[in-house]
């Protein structure tokens, strides 16, 4: 039986969720960065789970130790695994099981038993003075393509995917912080010599792994989802053909004949509540006509969105002798176009 | 960051140099001897243990004196023997200051 690991830095927790599954006849094989495995046996009271750091060196116990560690009652189950890398995998703590309820404990002295922790409270910190600050940049960097990149933040305008990635990233941070912060206070609390409970609940352990494994998933359904489905590939469709009005410019508004029915294509998203993209004739063919419309969640937005059209529209504008031709379009603030290449910029209030 | 010389032991420490004070003895034997000692109020779990025994070996207060199979039978050092002494002393130093503060309190 496959379960989600629970994160080891809940040493308590997870010695208690180990326990909770030997009395019901549930054995721990394998723990996993992700999955647990658990084998069928027979259901025992009293069983006892410990885990225990491997330091600096990481790798399993050798035969030696297991065996040292057998006659006084603990056997070696299994490691878990902390990191992968090109030199292989990394183990963070021993799992050792007792069954004899008269054994003494794995560790019955604390001061050594918060010595043992050091490595992993080292790493601890490394994590939040070190990761914290270069996640904050990434995040930072992030959010500075969203809103300065001069395509990106038209694109982001028609996806959620990006608010999304940047709010999966940020709680990925906050659980890299609290997964420190737990380790730290769990250590602190045996340098203080106060009882470190071997039991705690594991409710809140496994909730939290939920949540985290759910933002992993949730974050790769996103990327597969637009890989196979990007968002430019959704088709335009006759204006006819919605049940509700669409903001459309077409060529007659304009002045020039008609070139067929106008077609559009509808985008919502966090950061706006409608987008509507439409497009009348062909684009190879004159007289062609495009219009976006945008109806922005944060009106703070809509000062970015213009120059960002601006940019991207600046090809048209910059080149000479074609004059601005300012139009009057229903339901817009105001209009230009240029009327050789018959594109028109809108500005909707 | 250099390690740092063991300086003082804790009470656990203590007792695995008793263990080998007067004999060579193998780990489930030093655990035995101090539950035995005390009578059961120190007890040496295995992660304990094996901990004190590689600390005192790279620190050589103990040596491994012989090995059959995988028990391995370990010996204390005269390194071990002076730490031993020197804590012995001090918490000797730390008795007597107690018991002449205890005095004169009985005393007013």
């Amino acid at each position: 039986m496959m379960r989600l690991a629970l994160d080891p830095v809940d040493i308590p927790a997870v010695q208690a969720w180990l326990e909770d599954w030997a009395a019901r006849g549930w054995y721990l094989e394998t723990y996993g960065r992700n999955l647990v495995s658990f084998a069928r046996g027979e259901r025992r009271e009293h069983i006892r789970y410990r885990l225990q750091p491997t330091g600096r060196e990481g790798g399993e116990p050798d035969q030696d130790t297991r065996e040292a560690y057998r006659e006084m009652g603990w056997t070696y189950v299994c490691s878990t695994v902390g990191s992968r890398n090109l030199g292989g995998v990394r183990t963070e703590f021993h799992i050792w099981r007792c069954e004899d309820p008269a054994a003494p404990e794995l560790d019955t002295d604390q001061t050594l038993r918060e010595e043992a922790y050091g490595d992993l409270l080292r790493r601890g910190w490394r994590n939040i003075w070190l990761g914290v600050p270069l996640a904050a940049a990434a995040l930072a960097l992030m959010l500075w393509l969203v809103w300065d990149r001069p395509r990106g933040y038209l694109l982001d305008l028609r996806t959620s995917s990006t608010p999304l990635m940047l709010c999966c990233h940020g709680l990925l941070v906050l659980h890299l912080i609290s997964r420190s912060v737990r380790l730290i206070r769990f250590t602190r609390q045996l340098r203080r010599q106060e009882p470190a409970p071997q039991r705690t609940p594991w409710g809140w352990a496994r909730a939290r792994v939920w949540v985290f494994q759910g933002l992993y998933v949730l974050i790769l359904v996103v990327m597969i989802a637009n890989l196979f489905r990007p968002y430019d590939s959704r088709p335009y469709l006759p204006v006819s053909r919605y049940d509700r009005p669409v903001p459309c410019v077409s060529l007659a508004e304009l002045g020039t004949p008609a070139a067929g029915e106008a077609r559009a294509v509808e985008f919502r998203s966090v950061w706006a509540k409608s987008t509507w993209w439409t497009a009348e004739g062909s684009y190879d063919a004159s007289p062609w006509c495009e219009a976006e419309y945008y109806s922005l969640r944060f009106p703070s937005m809509a000062e970015n969105l213009e120059e960002q059209l601006l940019r991207r529209w600046s090809f048209v504008i910059d080149i000479g002798g074609h004059p601005e031709v300012r139009a009057s379009v229903p339901g817009a603030g105001s209009a230009r176009y240029w009327r050789e290449y018959v594109e028109l910029l809108a500005e909707f209030q | 960051m250099a390690r740092q010389p063991l300086k003082s032991l804790t009470e656990s420490m203590f007792y695995v140099l008793l263990a080998l004070w007067r004999q060579e003895r193998c780990g489930t034997e030093i655990a035995a001897y101090v539950r035995q000692l005390t009578a059961g109020r120190v007890t040496l779990g295995p992660g304990t243990l094996y901990a004190i025994l590689g600390k005192f070996q790279e620190e050589a207060l103990i040596k491994e004196s012989w090995s059959q199979g995988r028990m391995r039978v370990y010996r204390i050092t005269e390194n071990g023997r002076a730490l031993f002494r020197r804590e012995m002393e001090n918490m000797r130093r730390c008795v007597g200051d107690g018991q002449r503060e205890m005095r004169e309190e009985e005393e007013v």
